[in-house]
């Protein structure tokens, strides 16, 4: 009898440890959900400041920071507490992670510093000190801008730096005299060959195949110089003509008697011309206005330069022109024709570029006047085959400080302006003009014509290509937290999201000027505002502020491990403070749908029956406000307190569903039954047959046995959208392989009309949704009781492919009812 | 509403505005968000040089920062009450806290504005401060 009580003490004791431990798990949880939500909070507004809205400081910035390190740092020790430490090398990614914004905070070059090379498809503005304006305006312009322009990558200034070191420690620069220099030599570091040759390896796997190549020296900063030499070189003398360029980087930095100058390489695709020229902006003192200015020449005749004026707004108008004469044997652009024939025999009038080519030059060069926040020059090729502009060059133009707004009259330019609409959140400030284009989901981005402006109904992640296209973007519905405003701003595309009766007041055709800073659109193109974009108060790459939040962004924002069911998702792939929120979110997730196997011997001292209007023996943990306090031993449906459990019991007790009759069971069933496996339920927990939920106020784990299958039901529904989720699993059956598995296949088909991103094997369905409303997640929750009643047993109904459409009817026809049923008790 | 307002012997002239940050790109984008909206605006990133500068000219509105280098904000505010009862001070700062906030309210500024804000918040709440002083 002592010994009776002394086991029954014991297990008490462990059950109420166990307990607690359960509870523990769940705190952690929730407190990663909590600093999840703050983090994310955190980053949208870094991410927000650099849409030109807000007014910021580097105190900002180093306290976004700090407080960012502060959460990440818990929500990796939280998920290790809650996982008995699986995921301790969260800490060292995390520490690296934050060594390098804080080094870039402190003012250093990243982690990307010390690199030789670089590749186009990593550069962006923040990085120009490492490589140079000439290698980060080509990646911009085909990475960022879609904007063609050649692949390559960058020996950058760290290359650079190694190969004047080691040719003065080898004694190649004669008396020191680095324009003494001489190819033959000079010697390239084994370092610096190996990573041109690996970028080279890489370059070819991108663009499919060996490619000849184009090497280009970049010196000084901002001083108007830029590429020095171009010289086509064929991929096996790469090595010899980046030596060579190297050195001309030397004799330039002798010559300039700047030893610690920006020098860079550029190695890139060739590109087969037959016109090039460049794009700038210019004063036209006759006509009193800025127009853009644009040069062609042959490739092989530089001297025979033409010249174009252009306005400088959309659609970009020919306002003068150049032409040189041509020899009667010259060709003329595609559909042109000489005009009439001059005196000395020449024709007159067969201009090099025809109108559209004009045009998309400007246009390539008014997409980098937005980046920028000044018309930059900009030098250009005409392929030979596709005679389309391609970008060789771009060199900044420094923006403007600000001292422009002092003669800006706002109030008179605006005088004869009519106001169309007002409203909405601006989502990157700007100022554009252009044509109205409505746009839906469904259309083709190839179709919308550059320079246009965007209007639609809602700011959908969808419609991010079209933005490369866009002068503007105008929803209806949105904010400026999402992923389209995320993009918006990236590519410094003026943007209102929110501004309602957009589509309704302004129809596509009309063309309008939005200036997304003041919130408002006004009818047909207003030169005067536009002239005040010089006037602006953004923050455009040029300054150091925005460089350094965008450098910081790079390490904080970008989201690459997407999912958690790829060998990829892992800790070490984590190189993002976003990667790793996501990555702590998804496996807390994991951990708690294994709560039931933690807590041993819960369901039998702290389990309690719910007292169900179906036969079903269901037993109740609550892990906190899940259960009404006032509650007895046995709880009465009416004191569940949790959200995800009552939606969920709403749908499992339906009279509609629930099968109450059992299945026909053949002999062949019961034998075949017998001899399958039950591999695929893998681990049941001790308290096997029991069915368990537990529950708080906001979750729901479940665990169910009904007849011979197995499903698990984990969800979370907060306030957050961001947060919510449902996860579930269902497996086995008593019927053969054949019936089972087209439950599986009914189930499937159910879960995904549902939105649920759903994977079968054999007969096991996992299903998961996540970031929706509450609302949302309540409705499927009272589905996926209703499909639990209803598929109870099914398997051994289902002797025929067909069956499965036919029953998947047949729930949604029970379905309408139940909620028409639902609606009228409501109403 | 307008910028301007109408000084003492009777005439128009525009609402002069100080703005003082150690941080050039706060002067950088404040200066033009002003002028465009028709103020007269001078910017110091360095507290000596507003300090001196408020000793020799009444500007209407004084928009400063707290922590700085040198001078600080709350230095300024008190000086320009002292010397420019009349002239209203619109404290901004990217460290906030309650003290700071009632100790720059208890010293008389109209405002308190904490960083990061929006462009559109602080030009409101200018033209608020204008439009009380010209019915005032």
């Amino acid at each position: 009898m002592r010994l009776g009580l002394l086991r029954f003490k014991r297990k008490r004791s462990a059950s109420a440890q166990d307990l607690e431990l359960v509870r523990s798990i769940f705190a952690k949880f929730r407190r990663i959900q909590k600093l999840n939500t703050r983090a994310l909070e955190l980053m949208a507004e870094m991410e927000q400041a650099l849409g030109g809205e807000y007014i910021f400081d580097r105190a900002f910035l180093e306290s976004s920071v700090r407080e960012l390190n502060t959460l990440i740092h818990q929500v990796a020790y939280s998920l290790n507490a809650m996982s008995r430490n699986r995921y301790i090398d969260l800490f060292d990614c995390y520490q690296n992670i934050r060594s390098v914004l804080e080094d870039i905070l402190a003012g250093g070059a990243g982690p990307f510093a010390s690199h030789l090379t670089l590749p186009y498809t990593i550069l962006g503005w923040e990085l120009e000190p490492l490589v140079g304006a000439l290698n980060v305006g080509l990646a911009e312009a085909r990475l960022r801008l879609d904007l063609p322009a050649p692949d390559g990558f960058a020996i950058t200034v760290a290359g650079c730096r190694l190969f004047l070191q080691e040719n003065e420690r080898a004694g190649t620069l004669s008396g020191g005299e680095r324009n003494d220099l001489s190819p033959p030599e000079a010697v390239l570091p084994a370092a610096l060959q190996a990573a041109i040759t690996g970028e080279l390896e890489s370059l070819f796997a991108r663009r499919g195949g060996p490619t000849a190549l184009t090497v280009r020296v970049y010196t000084g900063r901002g001083h108007g110089e830029s590429a020095v030499g171009i010289n086509e070189v064929h991929p096996d003398d790469l090595l010899s003509a980046c030596k060579d360029a190297l050195c001309e980087c030397a004799r330039q930095l002798a010559d300039r008697q700047r030893m610690d100058g920006c020098v860079a390489v550029a190695v890139h695709e060739a590109v087969a011309a037959d016109l090039v020229g460049s794009i700038a902006d210019t004063y036209s003192a006759e006509l009193s206005a800025r127009l853009l200015r644009v040069t062609a020449a042959p490739a092989d005749a530089p001297q025979r330069t033409e010249e174009y004026l252009l306005r400088n707004i959309y659609p970009f108008d020919l306002v003068h022109s150049e032409v040189v004469p041509k020899a009667c044997d010259a060709p003329v652009f595609p559909g042109g024709s000489p005009l009439l024939k001059a005196t000395n025999g020449l024709y007159r009038g067969s201009a090099l570029l025809e109108p559209d080519f004009l045009k998309s030059i400007a246009e390539c060069a008014a997409v980098f006047e937005r980046m920028l926040g000044c018309m930059p020059e900009l030098h250009w090729a005409r392929s030979k085959e596709e005679h389309q502009p391609v970008v060789l060059d771009i060199r900044p133009i420094t923006a403007s400080d600000g001292t422009a707004a002092a003669g800006c009259k706002m109030e008179e330019a605006l005088a004869a302006a009519e106001v169309m609409l007002q409203g909405g959140q601006a989502v990157q400030t700007g100022i554009a003009a252009g044509c109205v284009v409505h746009v839906t989901d469904h259309d083709d981005p190839e179709s919308f014509p550059h320079g246009a402006i965007i209007f639609t109904r809602v700011a959908s992640p969808t419609l991010s290509p079209f933005l490369r296209r866009a002068a503007a973007i105008v929803t209806e519905l949105g904010t400026s937290i999402g992923h389209l405003a995320t993009i918006a701003r990236e590519l410094r595309v003026p943007g209102i999201f929110g501004m309602a009766n957009a589509l309704e007041r302004i129809p596509t055709g009309m063309e309008v000027t939005v200036d997304a800073g003041e919130r408002t659109i006004y009818r047909g193109i207003v030169g005067s505002l536009l002239a005040c974009r010089e006037c602006s108060t953004d923050l455009y790459p040029t300054d150091p502020e925005y460089a350094i939040l965008r450098h910081l962004l790079r390490w904080i924002m970008p989201l690459r491990l997407i999912d958690p069911e790829s060998s990829e998702f892992s800790v070490h792939n984590c190189r993002t403070y976003h990667d790793l929120l996501h990555f702590a979110h998804e496996r807390s997730i994991e951990e708690l749908l294994h709560i039931q196997d933690r807590g041993r011997d819960l369901a039998h001292l702290h389990a309690r029956k719910i007292d169900l209007p179906i036969p079903l023996d269901l037993f109740v943990i609550d892990l906190g406000d899940g259960i009404a306090a006032q509650s007895g031993t046995t709880i009465s449906p009416d004191e569940v307190r949790s959200v995800p459990f009552a939606a969920f019991l709403r749908g499992l007790a339906s009279d509609e569903m629930w099968q109450r009759s059992p299945g026909s069971i053949s002999m062949r069933d019961i034998f075949t039954g017998l001899d399958r496996t039950f591999a695929a339920m893998t681990n049941p927990p001790e308290y096997a047959g029991r069915n368990h939920a537990i529950v708080a106020e906001n979750y729901m784990n479940l665990g169910l046995r009904l007849g011979y299958h197995f499903s698990v039901l984990d969800t979370y529904l907060g306030n957050s959208v961001n947060q919510n989720y449902i996860y579930f699993r269902f497996v086995g059956g008593f019927a053969d392989e054949k019936r089972r598995r087209r439950r599986a296949e009914l189930i499937r088909s159910i879960l995904a009309d549902l939105r649920f991103k759903v994977t079968v094997k054999g007969d096991l369905v996992v299903g998961k949704i996540k970031i929706a409303e509450q609302q949302e997640m309540i409705t499927i929750l009272v589905r996926l009781g209703e499909l639990t009643g209803f598929t109870r047993q099914l398997d051994i109904a289902m002797a025929s492919e067909a069956q499965v459409a036919e029953l998947e009817a047949v729930f949604r026809d029970k379905a309408t009812r139940d909620n028409s049923g639902e609606d009228g008790h409501d109403g | 509403m307008s910028a301007t307002i109408q000084s003492d012997n009777g005439e128009t002239r525009k609402t002069q505005i100080l703005i003082l940050d150690d941080e050039p790109i706060v002067c950088k984008r404040l200066r033009p968000a002003f002028q465009k909206a028709g103020y007269e605006v001078e910017t110091f990133t360095d507290s000596a040089s507003a300090m001196a500068r408020i000793e020799q000219k009444r500007f209407d509105i004084v928009i400063t920062d707290l922590k700085m280098q040198g001078t600080d904000g709350m230095r300024l505010l008190t000086r320009t009450k002292e010397i420019w009862p009349d002239s209203n001070v619109i404290v901004i700062t990217g460290f906030a806290t309650s003290e700071t906030a009632k100790e720059s309210f208890h010293k008389g500024a109209f405002d308190f504005i904490a960083k990061p804000f929006k462009l559109s918040d602080i030009l409101d709440t200018v033209r608020r401060l204008v439009s009380a002083n010209s019915k005032g």
